[in-house]
């Protein structure tokens, strides 16, 4: 991840914090999603809106076509600006599309955004997007920051991703197998880094190319057995069940 | 400073592949475009050799009288042609390697680069041939396929049902059909290309010179991701068309202009032409700046998909 621009913000409190910035890819990925969303919105709601006009006799009437007129105008208003808006304000920072590529708005301060700077993005959103504007900031500023984001004070950085022990499919004899580790107490050699190896591993192992499976865990397991100095461990022990009982070891060697 | 655990799984988004590749192609602009100003060289020399084979071959019938000295000249001019565009696909493999070496801590300079993919020059000339006549051949089958499928089920509508042809519902549903057709056609295109979109990255880095190996061994590293990479070219795709359209624009009007010929004035379709050559300039010269970016995208593709697939990168 040495590529991904980063940034440090001060919170009010003086806390300083270390953010990822949400980089080109994701926020086009991001918008992209959200034009697409948007789009659709939209037309749904210039179909539907036909539907029912041409249904309903007396809304073709004279006195009142005009007010179904400026009605519908304010509705296609109301979501071309406001579904920014809203789903910033509402879902601290994030809509659905940043939601689904995990970024979000945040004030330099690291604060979450409100409702004023969610709009000022987005009345700035058009000229962004002209001659592609926006793009060319974001690709050569340091901080990333198209024009609505100067303006507002805002940044876009990427939300921290959380593996759980559920994301991990560990095998019953694991938990047996580690409690005899831990007895050995020295589980305690590994450093945090060997077990993030470790974790990354077991996460990614389903997605291995079965015929190289067999090779990466040999080749872990092997030089894990080395830092725990258990080179003569039982031949039978299949390498794969051995990572995940030093993975379980090693979360559980300090609980009780 | 509290520091939150953003790589836990040590393997790219699909949004930091496109980061990753604009900064590796901001910070190393001054070499890729270099390798992309030579690779673009040899195609602006395919269309001098063409010029001058030209003023040769005429010299040559009006001094001899006889047709029989082109035979020869034009055979040559065939092997220039393919040892340029082989030159060309070897100087875009190389902005792959140097893109896949830096983001493996082992960075080569673009003379070493050049110099390791200079043996496997033809390999390149044969792995473009065979990847855009696979591709050719998906695109031919699946649109005959798609339109068959689609004139079955016009038929059925029309003929079978007894539906009138004039019925505005059946308009609109045979304009979305035809839409979604086209779409879908799209989709198998795009998935298609997905699965050979690395496949000069093996022979470009591998101990191989097989142009078949390195496709086969890009169709298995991206076959159980195929998903992402697709969402990968869009994207990527999405980024580089305000610079791609520049060209597609006036190349667009200029063939209107010089093919639909309304008033058969000769000057609308000097202009025509004219844009015509225009766009092609331009998009020449787009391709100069866009293809490094392709590149990098590439090789951080193949990068991470070794690791997601071979767990290269998972080391104590």
């Amino acid at each position: 991840m040495k590529f991904l621009n980063r940034v440090k913000s001060q919170t009010p409190e003086s806390v300083e914090l270390e953010f990822v910035l949400a980089g080109l890819g994701n926020r086009i990925y991001a918008l992209s999603i959200d034009y697409l969303i948007w789009s659709s919105t939209l037309l749904i709601l210039l179909l539907g809106w036909a539907f029912i006009i041409s249904q309903i006799n007396w809304l073709q009437s004279e006195p009142i076509r005009p007010w179904v007129s400026a009605i519908q105008i304010l509705i296609l208003f109301g979501v071309y600006i406001g579904y920014f808006i809203i789903f910033e304000t509402l879902w601290r920072g994030q809509t659905p599309g940043k939601r689904y590529v995990k970024i979000r708005v945040i004030r330099e301060d690291a604060r979450n955004v409100g409702i004023q700077q969610s709009i000022l993005r987005s009345l700035l959103r058009p000229v962004d997007d002209i001659f592609c504007l926006g793009l060319l900031l974001i690709l050569f500023t340091a901080q990333e920051k198209r024009l609505g984001d100067w303006v507002a004070g805002t940044i876009l950085v990427q939300e921290g991703q959380a593996i759980t022990n559920q994301q991990i499919t560990l095998s019953p004899a694991a938990s047996d197998l580690a409690v005899r580790l831990i007895e050995t107490g020295k589980i305690a050699a590994i450093t945090p880094h060997e077990f993030a190896t470790i974790r990354k591993y077991l996460y990614r192992y389903i997605g291995l190319d079965p015929a190289m499976r067999n090779e990466v865990s040999d080749r872990l397991a092997h030089q894990l057995l080395q830092r725990i100095e258990l080179e003569n461990r039982p031949l039978t022990m299949d390498s794969h069940l051995m990572l995940e009982s030093v993975y379980l070891a090693y979360q559980q060697q300090f609980r009780e | 400073m509290a520091k939150n655990n953003y790589d836990p799984v040590g393997t790219l988004s699909i949004g930091n592949v496109i980061t990753t590749g604009t900064t590796l192609y901001k910070s190393n602009f001054k070499r890729y475009f270099q390798v992309s100003l030579r690779a673009t060289g040899w195609l602006i020399a395919i269309g001098f050799s063409a010029v001058i084979g030209i003023l040769i071959g005429g010299v040559l019938s009006g001094v001899t009288k006889s047709w029989l000295l082109t035979i020869p000249l034009g055979l040559g001019w065939i092997a220039i042609v393919l040892y340029c565009l082989a030159k060309y696909a070897t100087n875009r493999a190389v902005i792959c390697r140097l893109a896949y070496q830096e983001i493996i801590d082992a960075p080569e300079s673009a003379e070493v680069a050049t110099r390791q993919l200079t043996p496997r020059t033809w390999s390149f000339l044969r792995l473009s041939w065979l990847v855009g006549f696979y591709l050719c051949l998906v695109a031919t089958i699946s649109y005959i396929g798609l339109g068959i499928l689609v004139v079955m089920a016009i038929g059925v509508a029309i003929y079978g049902l007894n539906l009138s042809i004039e019925n505005p519902f059946i308009i609109v549903g045979i304009a979305l059909l035809i839409i979604g057709a086209f779409l879908v056609w799209l989709v198998i295109l795009i998935r298609y290309y997905a699965y050979w979109f690395i496949a000069e990255l093996p022979l470009a880095i591998e101990q191989t010179t097989s142009a078949n190996f390195s496709i086969s061994r890009s169709n298995k590293l991206s076959r159980t991701v195929t998903s992402r990479v697709v969402l990968i070219i869009t994207i990527a795709f999405l980024m580089t068309l305000p610079i791609s359209a520049v060209g597609s624009v006036p190349s667009f009007i200029g063939q209107i202009m010089s093919s639909v010929n309304i008033s058969g004035d000769p000057s609308t379709q000097a202009i025509g032409k004219s844009l015509v050559s225009l766009g092609l300039l331009l998009n020449l010269l787009s391709e100069l700046f866009v293809m490094p970016f392709w590149q990098a995208i590439k090789a951080i593709v193949y990068a991470d998909l070794r690791n997601r697939r071979e767990g290269g990168d998972l080391i104590i």
